[in-house]
């Protein structure tokens, strides 16, 4: 057999039990003969006899220590007397009975007595004691608490359940639980509580053992206790007292906290795939508050103490455009100053740009890893569990939803249900018919057209909102104040002259000359000149001049300005409104055969749509605004303002007319339209691209996150009132854990990767404005932190680790080399190790198939050879009548026949005990390779389950390491 | 907090919130709630059952259609009659609340989907189990050879080692691989 080197060679944990393994083995050896003693008939036609008979056959070697006096001295159940003698099935399922405390899985009602209970339950209890028993002390230390778990909850299992009165707890019950108890007295008295908590027990019974176990190790541990108050009271007292306060703060988080209540209501009625939605929606504002908190804390409360003067008048406009009088205020970047600040000449300085600097460094840094662990967490939770997608069972088993407490949402759930499972088993059945060729070449055909008309449409929005961004960028800043007037210039000349046109009016601007239009008037053949469009005849459309300059109203000027900044965004947010309503109306025209199909397409369609909107809105932010603009980050900051504000509106329009206009039109109008349904993948979607925006402004407009966390706030409210006045519970399951998966990865990866991108170009590459913001003067923004070094390098000697670390690791590229290939190295191994543990999953999967047949096989057997001795002891009584009739004649040959009959008999059992003896070896062998006593589930194949499930749940831990 | 002059004294609260996933605020909670549907006042609330009945009409059990199984199944009446008295209601809460593991959570889904009581989900089992969860009436109700199918379906998934019904660890397996049984097998109150 091939179990050995399985043993010795896989499991690394197998090493730890193996003279356990060995010991059990030898024993094994000696109860064959044992066995096949109950068969034989002291009393043949009692199996109850028989099996007690077993009992006590059982050889003592095999029982260590206390195992032994439990066996001679058990009391026989009480209840085992009352089962009826013998059904058709009796003699197998005896070996349970006498065991009432089997764990759950196997104990066996006089009801279904089906015959295909497993066989091999004594002696794997058997040795699954043994072998728990046996282990020395160190090994005991060495278990998890996973395994006294496993191992409480069984015995708990047997305590509380399955119609067993107190009164008739045998000793064996006592035994598991003195058991348990002992392990709980070895562990620390935290783990010790939490096992406690992790029993599966009634209250009752946990609140016994807790205190027999108090009992056992009472005076011991009050003396160690005061030990360890001496020692370590200190470290003691400041952890009791930090989870005080930690969970005084808890209370006051709840009780300040407005959304749980909200949730459940959502939950009760919509169940937990709308209700992933809000608490996305929650996790991202938790997100935005502490970005909030950061960036206000570290950047704006500084620049307080050294703010100029804002005497531009509100005039409300503001709320929605961002500029006017909000555009020299902390919003912005262009407000911060970039010398140090000091709050009283004798204070610190505050190195205004360092902080600037810094600050969103590390909250992106924090973000980045954030947003890594929980994106592990939640894949190793969803899609590397789930590993092959799970079918009808797990679809079924866990397909109540235990949140949903609401009357009318419980009847519609059930409706959802049955006609869901009704599709399922009809797709089955239909499942194997196949398409024509013809009509899969169709298929295939829409498919196609549908992608080339979508990324028609992506590329076509983009090329649309980049020509109009610089259209309409031009219209804003023919405006320009100059000497507290408002100028409004129009620039007739052709386009592309207007990039090199505005930089020569920047110049004459910044060189503190003062603008005035007549002598630009005078200018203007130098320009021309600059322009190289002098000298040769103006063109048929050229006007005769390059620009006009128009005197306004300079409040009705700027109003008008304001308005039109307004153009871009609300473009975009029509775009990233209807688009995907398109799409959507594609998904559903193209027929896919699975709804989940059109889901990740829709979801694919939908990010390529929005990620390339923001990418052209980069673009042009960096290389058009960035290039002429004087105060550029500004501007930027503005527009993001802008275009959160303006998709903020437009999301609370969606909800209005898409659900409330739409759900009146359902209920009066036309009825087949019916009430909506509440998209979840689409708001999804709307909040990640939110949220990238919030991101790519956290540089730009360092508060941004304050309207974004107003924002949520607001639209969790609307959403909330919507979805229960207007919506239903989406009609298809949504897998809610996996698809908050794939939404937290999408709004990693283009997401998140993307700003880092934008910022990092912004940060190492391009130059910062000349005449504001914190970083005025500078290169590239990065400087900062090397004239800080270099500044540290002079003033304080004793820094010096500080420009050690700046040399040798940030700007040193071979420490970023060393740094990846370690990193490589790190997933190769553990690539490695996760391709090990697949296989052996996959081998213990194929073990568990196998011990299935096993035991359809020895069933089988058992059944035959029951069949066998019933007919062989009807022959033999049958022969012993007729030899007390007429015993004269040929007694010899009936003799003879007699014992070909016993030996047949005793072959038979024989052969039949060998077999399930090899089985116990087997069970046994798992079970030891796994821990002793970890799982009591009489069944070889449940144990063997058991393993394969700890391995793959290992392998699952590694890579999350 | 506990301003309503709880009959809960300091050691049992500690207690409880030491033997169950509970916080203070959740058991404060449920007491509060449960005194509620004893409806009246009672000193020894702690002895005291309240039947299946009218524990079924907690808003939060009321629809669901398992909740019969819930009191039977966390009820330790020796009745066996399904009446639940205070520490009962705590283990249900407990044990539906969001900090216990998986393996509670399928341990007690397993002993709420085993309908009669045998260790095993065997076929009549799952047959209740979908009646329940399509609900009674005849328009949902699958039809015989539909639940046959779908019932030779689960079987086919969940039972490893082929013995006709799914037991804890078979069970145990199938919800390992559904992430969403720990979000959905949830009760708040």
């Amino acid at each position: 057999m091939n179990r050995k080197e399985w043993n010795e060679g896989f499991a690394n944990y197998a090493y730890h039990h193996s003279e356990t393994l060995e010991m059990d083995r030898s024993a094994q050896g000696i109860p064959s003969t044992f066995r096949t003693a109950p068969l034989h008939p002291p009393y043949p036609q009692n199996p109850l006899h028989s099996s007690s008979d077993l009992r006590r056959w059982e050889p003592s070697e095999m029982i260590p220590m206390r195992s032994i006096d439990r066996e001679t001295s058990r009391p026989r159940p009480p209840f085992f007397n009352m089962d009826p003698p013998e059904n058709e099935t009796g003699c197998d399922n005896t070996g349970f009975e006498l065991w009432p405390d089997d764990s759950y899985g196997t104990f066996s009602s006089p009801k279904d007595g089906s015959g295909q209970r497993d066989t091999s339950s004594i002696p794997d209890i058997h040795q699954n004691e043994e072998t728990s028993n046996k282990e020395p002390a160190e090994a005991k230390r060495r278990r998890t608490i996973g395994v006294t778990l496993r191992l409480a909850s069984l015995a708990g299992l047997s305590i509380s359940q399955y119609s067993m009165p107190e009164t008739e707890l045998s000793e064996e019950e006592k035994e598991d639980k003195m058991q348990l108890i002992d392990e709980l007295a070895q562990l620390s008295p935290n783990e010790r509580m939490k096992v406690i908590q992790q029993l599966t027990m009634s209250i009752d019974e946990k609140r016994e053992i807790r205190d027999q176990v108090q009992q056992k190790i009472g005076p011991r541990s009050a003396e160690k206790d005061v030990q360890i108050h001496r020692c370590t009271q200190l470290v003691y007292k400041a952890f009791f007292c930090l989870r005080r306060s930690r969970e005084i703060m808890l209370i006051c988080f709840h009780s300040i906290h407005p959304w749980t209540g909200s949730l459940k209501i959502i939950g009760s009625k919509f169940g937990t795939g709308v209700l992933s939605y809000f608490t996305f929606l929650k996790w991202l504002l938790m997100f935005n508050l502490f970005s909030f908190l950061i960036n206000f804390s570290f950047i704006a409360i500084p620049q307080f103490f050294d703010m100029g003067i804002n005497n531009v008048t509100f005039s409300g406009l503001e709320l929605l455009t961002g500029s006017g009088s909000f555009t020299k205020t902390i919003f912005y970047y262009g407000f911060y100053s970039n010398h140090s600040i000091q709050a009283s000449p004798t204070a610190e300085q505050y190195n205004m740009q360092l902080a600037y600097f810094l600050t969103i460094g590390v909250y992106m840094f924090s973000c980045f890893l954030y947003l890594v662990f929980s994106m592990g967490k939640s894949f190793n939770e969803s899609i590397v569990a789930v590993g092959i997608l799970s079918g009808d069972a797990a679809k079924l088993l866990c397909s109540w939803d235990f949140n949903i407490t609401n009357a009318k949402a419980v009847e519609l759930k059930r409706r959802n249900l049955s006609t869901q499972l009704k599709e399922m088993l009809s797709d089955k059945m239909r499942y194997h018919r196949q398409l024509s060729t013809k009509q899969r070449i169709l298929r295939c055909f829409v498919h196609f057209i549908s992608w080339i008309i979508s990324l028609g449409t992506t590329i076509g929005c983009c090329l649309g909102i980049h020509s109009f961004s610089i259209i309409n960028f031009q219209n804003i800043w023919y405006y320009i104040y100059t000497s507290g007037r408002l100028l409004c210039i129009e620039f007739l000349g052709k386009r592309e002259n207007f990039r090199s046109w505005m930089n020569w009016l920047f110049n004459k601007l910044n060189s503190g000359e003062e603008f005035d239009p007549v002598k630009a008037n005078t200018n203007e053949l130098s320009l021309r000149s600059e322009l190289s469009v002098a000298g040769r005849p103006a063109k048929r459309n050229e006007p005769p001049k390059l620009w006009s300059i128009i005197y306004k109203d300079p409040t009705e000027e700027e109003m008008q300005k304001q308005a039109a900044t307004l153009l871009l965004p609300i473009v975009v947010a029509i775009i990233n409104l209807f688009i995907p309503l398109f799409f959507s109306f594609l998904g559903v025209m193209e027929r896919f055969k699975y709804a989940r199909h059109e889901i990740y397409i829709l979801i694919i369609r939908n990010v390529l749509l929005k990620m390339s909107v923001v990418g052209v809105l980069c673009y042009y932010w960096l290389v058009t605004v960035a290039s002429t603009v004087e105060c550029w980050e500004t501007f930027v900051g503005q527009d993001l303002y802008r275009l959160v504000v303006i998709d903020f509106i437009f999301s609370l329009l969606g909800s209005f007319f898409g659900e409330f206009i739409r759900s009146i039109m359902g209920t009066h109008c036309c009825h087949q339209l019916g009430v909506p349904e509440f998209d979840i993948a689409r708001n999804v979607l709307g909040l990640i691209y939110a949220q990238t925006l919030a991101w790519i402004g956290l540089f730009f407009a360092p508060l941004l996150p304050a309207i974004q966390i107003i924002k949520f706030f607001i639209i969790f409210h609307v959403k909330k009132v919507s979805l229960t006045m207007n919506c239903q519970p989406p009609r298809q399951a949504w897998r809610a854990s996996h698809m908050t998966t794939i939404f937290i990865f999408l709004l990693f990866f283009p997401g998140f990767l993307g700003v880092l991108c934008l910022l990092g170009v912004t940060v190492w590459k391009w130059k910062p404005s000349k005449r504001c913001g914190p970083f005025r003067g500078l290169n590239v923004p990065y400087n900062s932190i090397s004239h800080f070094i270099r500044m540290t390098q002079e003033k304080f000697a004793q820094m010096f680790w500080l420009t050690w670390a700046y040399k040798n690791l940030i700007k040193n590229p071979l420490f970023y080399f060393l740094l990846t290939i370690i990193v490589f190295a790190i997933i190769y191994l553990y690539l490695q190790i996760i391709d090990g543990q697949k296989m052996m999953t996959k081998l213990l999967q194929e073990h568990i198939s196998n011990e299935g047949k096993d035991k359809t096989y020895l069933l089988r057997k058992l059944n035959t050879v029951k069949v066998k001795i019933g007919s062989s002891k009807e022959k033999l009584s049958a022969m012993k009548i007729n030899e007390e009739t007429n015993d004269d004649t040929d007694t010899e040959s009936k003799l003879n026949l007699y014992f070909e009959t016993r030996r047949a008999i005793d072959y038979q059992t024989r052969r039949f005990d060998e077999h399930s003896l090899a089985k116990d070896r087997d069970t046994v062998s798992e079970q030891d390779i796994e821990e002793p006593g970890y799982q009591r589930t009489h069944e070889g194949s449940g144990s063997a389950l058991a393993l394969a499930m700890a391995a793959r749940h290992q392998a699952e831990q590694d890579p999350n390491e | 907090m506990g301003g309503s002059a709880s009959h809960l004294s300091k050691e049992q609260l500690s207690e409880y919130q030491e033997l169950t996933f509970l916080t203070k605020q959740d058991i404060l909670h449920a007491y509060r709630i449960f005194t509620e549907l004893l409806s009246k006042d009672l000193v020894d609330f702690q002895n005291i059952r309240i039947a299946k009945e009218r524990f079924c009409e907690l808003p939060e059990l009321k629809a669901n259609p398992f909740r019969e199984r819930i009191c039977l199944v966390f009820s330790t009446a020796i009745e066996k009659d399904g009446s639940v008295s205070f520490e009962d209601f705590l283990d249900m809460l407990s044990a539906f609340s969001d900090s216990a593991t998986l393996e509670i959570k399928s341990h007690y889904a397993f002993r709420i989907f085993d309908f009669d009581d045998d260790g095993t989900l065997d076929k009549e089992d799952l047959k209740n189990l979908v009646n329940c969860l399509t609900g009674g009436t005849s328009d949902t109700q699958l039809s015989e050879a539909e639940m046959n199918q779908l019932i030779q379906n689960i079987l086919e998934e969940a039972d490893i080692d082929k013995d006709g019904t799914v037991n804890l660890s078979e069970f145990q397996h199938v919800i390992s691989r559904s992430p969403d049984f720990v979000s959905s097998f949830k009760i708040v109150l």
